[in-house]
């Protein structure tokens, strides 16, 4: 059975077992301390992890909404992309042509097929 | 342990005076409140870093109600344990196993099996009996400093002291 005398022996080299690198102390410098950089990778990783989950929530949103919309064969075209269209399609097309056009009945069914 | 700088001479000081008369004082001091907390030199260089940016943001503020080390031995052990603490949770593992993981990992612990196995001891007693250890044979203090620092009575250190020793000898017998 151990003494006291031989735990005290023990307890007094716990302290020589711990070393520290040469001139640690002599070098270290915190004039003004600097910000640790294991703190503010994980503050960034953080605040990236919170984005990325946001991109993805946002992206998921809008597959969605696409998904539904041609659930529907709704054409998901912007609004201003079906106005220009509708504008190209007249482009070159004189009055009197596009009413020839509107009224054939052939092509009806392609003006409206995006 | 270090001396108090001249409390009306410190307040007129700007932040990073008082800073570096931290440093050029108290680093060791500091230094091995933490290390045998956290074991490892690289943590303690990291929870080091961390209590002196504390210092640094609460200085301005700190009113010398208290001795100025006693306040920075107080901000040392709680960054220490919180370290640990979120550390270990990042494993997913014990604070007692992580502790000895990282004794028997670093390169700048030199202890035997024997010590390993006093330092899993260590670290099972009750922390007023392990801070009580870490006083005595890391900081070097005797137990009327550590009653001036703690704010507990000479007869109630040596009392956790000997309670502690005797705990230890049960378990290494």
């Amino acid at each position: 059975m151990e003494t006291k005398h031989n735990i005290e022996a023990e307890l007094q080299k716990l302290k020589q077992a711990y070393k520290i690198p040469d001139n640690y102390f002599d070098n270290f410098t915190s004039v003004k301390p600097k910000p640790n950089k294991r703190i503010n990778i994980q503050l960034h990783k953080r605040t990236w992890a919170i984005a990325a989950g946001m991109l993805l929530i946002v992206s998921l949103g809008y597959k969605i909404l696409h998904w539904q919309h041609a659930e529907k064969g709704i054409p998901n075209i912007p609004q201003n992309q079906i106005n220009r269209s509708q504008q190209d399609l007249f482009k070159d097309i004189s009055d009197d042509e596009i009413i020839d056009y509107l009224t054939d009945e052939n092509i009806s069914e392609q003006m409206f097929d995006y | 342990m270090a001396h108090e700088p001249d409390i009306e001479q410190f307040k007129k000081w700007s932040t990073e005076q008082q800073i570096n008369w931290i440093v050029e004082h108290y680093l060791q001091d500091l230094y091995w409140v933490i290390r045998p907390i956290v074991k490892t030199h690289e943590d303690t260089d990291d929870v080091l870093q961390n209590v002196l940016l504390k210092a640094y943001k609460y200085l301005p503020k700190f009113r010398f109600e208290s001795k100025l080390y006693s306040w920075l031995y107080r901000i040392s052990v709680n960054e220490a344990l919180n370290y640990i603490k979120k550390n270990a949770r990042m494993k997913a593992i014990d604070t007692q196993e992580l502790l000895i993981q990282s004794l028997r990992s670093d390169p700048y612990y030199d202890g035997d099996e024997m010590l390993l196995q006093l330092e899993q001891i260590l670290q099972s007693l009750p922390d007023k009996q392990q801070e009580v250890f870490r006083l005595k044979y890391f900081s070097e203090m005797t137990y009327e400093q550590m009653s001036e620092l703690l704010g507990t009575s000479v007869g109630a250190l040596k009392a956790s002291y000997h309670l502690a020793v005797k705990k230890i000898k049960e378990k290494i017998a």
